[in-house]
């Protein structure tokens, strides 16, 4: 079983390179945006800003095909008003402030921090809201993904960078780059629990049946599809295995084999015994 | 285990917000302006929540009574159902609300008095006998603890002399209605299968045995019960496990008290049928042959045949006037 691949978006350099650097990630692209991977990894570099990280996320995921288990997970700093500085949170609500509507990123596991209210802002801000904290790339991230991920795999994590007491003026990237480091086990925490998530959804199964009909008859690409289908209702409808081809001799074409084969299949009836 | 609850601002402040949340006890509450902000998003995946789904406690409005589709139930009276909630505890792979709905979390609306108002209305309009259906798109009992819901529904519903009410469900949680008179005017319709398929596909659910040990008590109290034979699959040997089945279920309950029994077959529209053999693509049970007819797929060919023979057989232990066929 092949593990769920997961993109992650960095507003900047120094908030990815913990995790590029754990990860051992190398360097894919340079422009239009920073892309490091490897087979089931890539942090895209976005630059500051919700378009920004928006473009990212279609410019990753046009890099190669989409999976129904792909992750996406957009990883930052943010300011609270409250939070300690170094302090990770999952965002359970994701708005874009001054804008209608909100996200909600499905919460399918057991966080690994505590879950805030997000608030992206076009600027930085500096007079925090009560409850919620404050970025500038979320929305941006949370509106591309909408459109070409599965909701349920889709995650923002920020780690706070600056509150009502420490201010804004501090932030620079050796600190930007300590505060990702101290958060990297949260991360991976996030990442893995997402990938137990994402192995629930069904795999696809090759059926070994296939090959030798396939080499005895000629099927169109249409008829390959039909086998392979009845294939596969035949074997979750009965543990025998499948007889040789040689049970099909009579047969003249693959036409008479999806035939005969659909007889079989349609008469056999639900066996509980063998239901998973 | 309910680890996030989302709560809709409107129903913050509503005093069975608070009873529900104390209980619960989530380790997130989560505010949201309208539910369907949080549910049936069009890139959600049911199965994938239904492993952690949330609850979400909102406000039902627009229309909370609808009449019940053609060959529901057991009654040419009016009949009407509601779902004080969307989603189920349970885990049935032939269940509609795979197809239905994207996501898995549990709605509960928590407006009860609502509702009521709504029954009330409804039932004024004739002194006919009004049937109430609970238990169309939730089970009615699973989440009673949490929700309350039997014994808030049975007391109003006792106050209206014409409402008769329903309450499907698979579960055990029947301690609310021994805790209270049994009501005439209330039937607790469960819904049985052979052991080996509440194993197989109805996964979560309570077992057979213990669903009948429930039914008896309940009788035992005079509650009226009905069964729900419904749907019946098409398995292996079917009439020797069938026959089996309806052996232990008469063996545990006492068959002249039942007030109704209803039986058909797995039947799905087409499109929520195609949702849920994309979602379950590994399941046997939609590898079966089906056919289609007026955009419902039939899981079973001979489905007429299957329900002929069952009722064949129940007829010889209860009043076939109390027999009813689904709509196939």
């Amino acid at each position: 079983m092949t593990r769920a691949a997961v993109t992650v978006i960095c507003a900047l350099a120094s908030e990815a390179q913990a995790l590029i650097e754990h990860w051992r990630l190398k360097a894919l692209r340079e422009r239009p945006f920073r892309v490091y991977g490897d087979n089931d990894a890539r942090v895209v570099i976005s630059g500051v800003g919700s378009h920004a990280s928006a473009a990212a996320v279609g410019y990753a995921a046009g890099m190669r095909e989409a999976r129904a288990d792909d992750i996406w997970l957009n990883l930052g700093i943010a300011g609270h008003g409250s939070h300690a500085l170094g302090t990770a949170l999952l965002a359970a609500r994701i708005s874009h402030h001054g804008r209608d509507g909100a996200w909600y990123p499905s919460l399918l596991f057991t966080p690994p921090c505590a879950a805030a209210e997000l608030i992206t802002h076009d600027q930085a801000v500096i007079d925090y809201p009560s409850q919620a904290c404050c970025d500038m790339e979320a929305a941006g991230f949370m509106a591309a993904t909408a459109r070409i991920a599965g909701g349920d795999l889709v995650q923002v994590m920020k780690v706070v960078s600056d509150n009502a007491e420490s201010g804004i003026a501090g932030i620079e990237r050796s600190r930007v780059h300590a505060l990702m480091r101290d958060a990297l086990p949260t991360v991976l925490l996030l990442v893995e629990r997402l990938r137990e998530v994402a192995a629930r959804l069904p795999q696809a199964s090759s059926d070994l049946a296939v090959q030798p009909l396939l080499e005895r008859w000629h099927f169109t690409h249409a008829q390959a599809m039909q086998l392979r289908q009845l294939l596969q209702r035949r074997r979750l409808l009965t543990p025998e295995t499948w007889p040789s081809h040689e049970a099909y001799t009579a047969c003249r074409d693959a036409a008479a084999v999806l035939t005969c084969l659909r007889r079989e299949v349609d008469g056999l009836p639900l066996p509980t015994a063998i239901a998973p | 285990m309910i680890e996030t609850v989302y709560v809709e601002r409107e129903v913050a402040a509503h005093p069975r917000t608070a009873r529900i949340l104390a209980r619960v006890k989530p380790r997130q509450v989560i505010a949201c302006e309208r539910y369907a902000e949080v549910f049936n998003r069009h890139n959600q995946n049911f199965r994938l929540q239904k492993a952690h789904p949330a609850l979400i406690l909102a406000a039902k409005h627009g229309r909370r009574l609808l009449p019940v589709p053609a060959g529901y139930g057991f009654t040419a009276e009016p009949a009407y159902y509601f779902s004080h909630m969307l989603n189920c505890l349970y885990d049935c792979r032939y269940c509609f609300l795979q197809g239905l709905f994207r996501s898995a979390h549990y709605v509960l609306f928590v407006n009860y008095e609502d509702f009521v108002d709504d029954i009330r209305a409804q039932c004024a309009t004739s002194s006919a006998p009004c049937w109430l259906f609970s238990g169309y798109d939730c089970d009615s009992l699973a989440l009673n603890p949490l929700t309350e819901f039997a014994e808030f529904f049975i007391s109003a519903c006792a106050g209206i002399p014409n409402a008769w009410l329903e309450l499907r469900s698979k579960s055990t949680q029947i301690r609310s209605l021994l805790a209270m008179p049994a009501m005439a005017r209330c039937v607790c319709a469960f819904s049985l299968s052979p052991a080996a398929v509440v194993d197989a596909f109805e996964h979560r659910s309570p077992s057979l045995a213990a669903r009948l040990a429930a039914i008896a008590r309940l009788q035992d109290q005079g509650w009226p019960v009905g069964l729900r034979f419904d749907p019946l699959l098409p398995v292996a040997d079917f009439e020797a496990v069938h026959s089996a089945f309806f052996d232990t279920v008469f063996a545990a309950i006492d068959a002249a008290r039942l007030h109704s029994v209803t039986l058909g077959v797995l039947r799905l529209p087409r499109d929520q049928a195609r949702t849920i053999a994309r979602l379950y693509a590994e399941e046997s049970l939609f590898a079966l042959a089906h056919t289609e007819q007026d955009g419902m797929v039939s899981f079973s060919p001979d489905s007429s045949a299957l329900v002929d023979w069952c009722v064949d057989r129940l007829s010889r232990r209860i009043d076939p006037a109390r027999i009813f066929r689904q709509a196939a």
